[in-house]
Parts: structure tokens; C-alpha cells; sequence
């Protein structure tokens, strides 16, 4: 096998040796048949005539050494490229013409390829999204990612199945640093939730369990925000005011984070315990939005939570789904409602900005009209080819008689 | 010439394969082996033997190497891997099954 394959290699790579070897083994035998002829007593010019002519067409059985080679396909590939290159330079307006045409059907089913993966396909810049999961109570088509502080606690993961985290998210809060003051949607997040995403810190470190457990007041801003908020990209260390109480930059998150949420716009978290000193602080004249719902703790008796987790790798997915239902004990379900686990890695989707529904459908025909597009490119392409080809016949005709192989 | 009979298809590479069973040999001797081992019926066309042997080279059941033949003359010798052993044997076992069904069939009833 190895063998085999060396001696395609060498007649692949080394073709002007291969091609040498060959003459002079065909020579040798030519040389041989002549000597026997004339040791049979024929004049030796006479026999040189005789063993050539015995031998037939030279040109023949090359060939056909080569063709049993069995490398015939590349190097035809590699003549045909050279040909078309050739052609391309005499007749520079056809080839920039087919080029351009080409270029212009490929970029055109690119471009709209590219939009409906980003909008459609595109997983979670996440390792690995397929893990991710959102728990919510399904009825029917229907469901819903809310959950109250005390369901989240009932539904604890047991251990080996991975790790739920809960978020909350308010809008309209207020940042501020120095004079600036931007307004955000804020994510508070318990402490489970950024070892759950399996983001790795840019500058500094991520929120951890501790930092939940013991009120910290410490902040994770998106790369761009923090950006925008500090003017350049030292952020780690900076103290912001968030309504009024201060937190301390912390990390940065990529670029290609944009939250769990579809389309998702992650600009800002803090811990879900510090919650209380945002609405202890009060709001300024300046504060815009509502205020918080409780004053006291951050552990709402409404449904404020979104719990979302990971799954354990050696865990099948079904499985997982067995081991939740344990919640139900715990979990105030209406009659048909059930608990299940939803795929998210392309994010959670059905949000007020989720526009993969209507947007979907446009998409999908758009890039069909695209590929239509590539497929009529391509046929006037083959149509030119074939009216040129056939002005041609002649010149292929002597090619032919000149001895150029039949591919 | 008429007591000549051409190769029959197929068979050119069972040949080659038993031939090269005793030892290394160039293509010249081997198309006079394969008349002499014949007895003169059988003539192998050159056009079709250089062809067959760069084939089972590729198929790694010969190894090809340059070497002198007598006169000191460079020519390309071709023996047999333990790949074309097995070849051979498995060529074998087949021709002999089948000319034996033919010879059942062509048997004068």
C-alpha cells in the first residue's frame, strides 16, 4: 500500500524522471530486439527497422504506461489549468467578463449566506453552546422562561446533571463615570452564572460565587461598553456609580458575547445580591426608568428570573430532562403546563427584539433567489463556453492530429 | 503465425506475476520467457506489457528497480512484493477454478 502510493507520488512529483525511466526502458528493449534479430543473421540496420516496426507506435505504449500510473486524473487537472490560463490571456475581455459574472453571483450568494447564518445558524460564541439550556414551563406550543426566586431555588440541579444560574435584567439603569452617564440594560446575575457561560476573563476576573454570596460591589461591563463609558480600554480597576452606589470594573467581556438572549445586547452585570443597595441609593433627578421592585432583598416573590444552566458533558441531553422534573413539587405549575429544558445555543429566543420569526422566511427566499442567481450565471457561462468551444473545432481537430491526448 | 494465439484479456497480469515468481527480471526477458515458457504459442504485445507492469507496479505488487544486465547495459528490473505474492496466489486459485468450469462445459459429451 505504502508502496503503491510512493510510486504515484514520485510519478506525480518527480514526472520528468518518471518520463526519462520510461525511454530508456523502451530503448533498452529496442536495443534487445534488434540484437536478437541480427543474431538471427539479419543485416543490423534491417534489424533495427524490423524490431521498430514490431514494436508499433512508441507514442502509444507511453501513453499508456502513464495512463496505468494512475495519476492520469491530476495531471490533466494541472494541463487543463494551464490550458485555461492560456486561453484566459488571448482573450482577455470573455475572461473578464466570465470572471466578473462569476464574481458577482459567488458575492451575491455569499453576502446573503452570511446574513442568514448570523441571523439564523449562528450558535452562541460560547464553548459549547450545545450545552446550554433554559428551563421553562411549556404548555402546548406556548412557553414561558419566568421563574420566582423560590422556584429557583427548588430546582437546584442535582448534582452530575451541571449547574443552573439565575438572571434578572432591568433596563434603563443608570451608569456613570465622571461626567458621563449612560443608561443600560443591567443583567444581575446570581453567582453561578459566569462559570456557567465558560467565558474566559479578558483582563481581570469574572463574578464568582463569593462575590454573590457576599454582596460585592463589582461590576463586568461589555468590551464596547466599557469602551464608550471610559473613552479607552483600560477598564479593569475603574469605580463607577451605578444609582448611585459605587462598583468597582472588574473584567471586560468580548465582543462576541452578547448575552444568552436573541438578538442580546449584554452591556453591563453585577450580582443579584447587591440588587438592594441599587434601590437603597434611590433615584436622582437624573435616574430615568422604574424603580426596582424591592428595596429589601434581591430575591423577588415575583417571577423576575430566567434560570438558565449547563449541562454536564457525560450527560445525555434526555436524561437531563428526567432528572429536572423533580421540581415539579416545588414549581407552581397551571394543569397542562410542564418543565422543560429549551436548546438555546442560538441564544433564547422570542424576545421583543427576536426578529428571526419575521425575518426568517425573507431570508430563506432571499437566498434561494441568490443560489437562482449563481445557477443562471453558471448556465450563460456554459452556453458562451459552448458557442466559443464550437468556433473552435477546428483548431481542436489539428490539436488532436498533432497528437494531444483524449482526456 | 497462425499457431500464434494472442493473451487473453485479463490474463496478462496472472502471467507476469507467475514469471516474476522466480526471480527478478526485465520487460525484454520477460516477453522471451513468455514465449519460451509457452512454447512458442503465446506472444505478448510489447504495446500491452510495459503498460501492465507500470500498472502492477502501482498497485505496489512489483517494486522496480534499475539494474545491469548482462553487456552491463542499464535496464529496469521488476520482482515481485510480498503484496503480489498474495496477488499471485489469489490469481491463481481463481484461473484454476475457472478454466476447470470450462473445461467441464467444452468436456465432448
Amino acid at each position: 500500500m505504502l508502496r503503491a502510493l510512493a510510486v504515484r507520488l514520485r510519478s506525480l512529483l518527480r514526472n520528468q524522471a518518471v518520463e526519462m525511466e520510461l525511454d530508456q526502458e523502451l530503448q533498452y528493449h529496442l536495443e534487445r530486439d534488434t540484437e536478437r534479430l541480427a543474431a538471427q543473421g539479419m543485416d543490423p540496420s534491417a534489424a533495427r527497422d524490423a524490431a521498430r516496426r514490431s514494436f508499433g507506435n512508441v507514442q502509444v505504449v507511453k501513453e499508456a504506461s502513464r495512463d496505468a500510473r494512475g495519476v492520469r486524473l491530476l495531471e490533466h487537472l494541472g494541463r487543463d489549468c494551464g490550458a485555461g490560463l492560456r486561453l484566459a490571456r488571448k482573450h482577455p475581455g470573455f475572461a473578464t467578463v466570465v470572471v466578473f459574472s462569476f464574481g458577482l453571483g459567488l458575492g451575491a450568494t455569499t453576502a446573503v449566506f452570511n446574513l442568514t447564518y448570523d441571523v439564523l445558524l449562528a450558535p452562541l460564541a460560547l464553548p459549547h453552546p450545545e450545552r446550554l439550556t433554559a428551563v421553562v414551563r411549556t404548555s402546548g406550543d406556548k412557553w414561558d422562561d419566568a421563574f420566582t426566586w423560590e422556584e429557583y431555588q427548588a430546582l437546584r440541579a442535582p448534582p452530575g446533571v451541571g449547574t443552573l444560574a439565575a438572571q434578572r435584567t432591568a433596563s434603563q439603569i443608570t451608569i456613570a463615570y465622571g461626567t458621563s452617564r449612560e443608561y443600560v440594560n443591567m443583567h444581575f446575575v446570581d453567582g453561578a452564572y459566569f462559570p456557567m457561560l465558560g467565558l474566559r476573563p479578558l483582563a481581570g476576573r469574572l463574578i464568582a460565587p463569593a462575590d454573590d454570596r457576599r454582596q460585592m460591589t463589582v461590576a463586568v461591563l461589555s468590551e464596547r461598553f466599557a469602551h464608550t463609558l471610559f473613552g479607552d480600554s483600560s477598564a479593569v480597576g475603574r469605580n463607577i456609580t451605578i444609582r448611585g452606589a459605587s462598583f468597582t470594573v472588574i473584567d471586560v467581556t468580548p465582543r462576541s458575547f452578547r448575552g444568552l438572549e436573541y438578538p442580546g445586547q449584554f452591556t453591563a452585570a453585577i450580582p443579584l445580591s447587591t440588587m438592594p443597595l441599587l434601590a437603597a441609593a434611590g433615584l436622582r433627578e437624573d435616574d430615568r426608568g422604574t424603580p426596582l421592585d424591592l428595596a429589601t432583598t434581591s430575591h423577588s416573590p415575583r417571577r423576575a428570573y430566567k434560570i438558565v444552566g449547563r449541562l454536564a458533558l457525560d450527560r445525555p441531553v434526555a436524561a437531563t430532562a428526567l432528572d429536572l422534573t423533580f421540581g415539579r413539587c416545588c414549581v407552581r405549575l397551571d394543569a397542562p403546563e410542564r418543565l422543560t429544558l429549551l436548546d438555546i445555543r442560538r441564544g433564547i429566543a422570542g424576545g421583543k427584539d427576536d426578529f428571526r420569526n419575521t425575518m426568517g422566511a425573507i431570508l430563506t427566499i432571499l437566498l434561494a433567489g441568490m443560489a437562482l442567481v449563481l445557477a443562471v450565471v453558471c448556465t450563460n457561462i456554459a452556453s458562451l463556453l459552448l458557442v466559443r468551444t464550437s468556433a473552435r473545432e477546428r483548431e481542436i481537430a489539428l490539436r488532436l492530429s498533432l497528437g494531444a491526448p483524449h482526456a | 503465425m497462425s499457431s500464434r494465439t494472442d493473451i487473453l484479456q485479463g490474463t496478462l497480469d496472472l502471467i507476469v506475476l507467475k514469471l516474476l515468481q522466480a526471480g527478478p527480471a526485465n520487460g525484454w526477458e520477460l516477453t522471451q520467457a513468455i514465449q519460451v515458457a509457452s512454447q512458442g504459442v503465446l506472444s505478448v504485445n510489447y504495446g500491452t506489457l510495459y503498460p501492465a507492469l507500470h500498472r502492477l507496479e502501482a498497485r505496489g505488487w512489483v517494486a522496480a528497480k534499475w539494474g545491469t544486465s548482462d553487456k552491463n547495459r542499464r535496464a529496469r528490473f521488476y520482482a515481485l512484493t510480498a503484496g503480489g505474492r498474495r496477488q499471485l496466489a489469489a490469481e491463481q486459485q481463481t484461473w484454476e477454478r475457472f478454466s476447470r468450469a470450462l473445461g467441464l462445459i467444452l468436456k465432448p459429451v
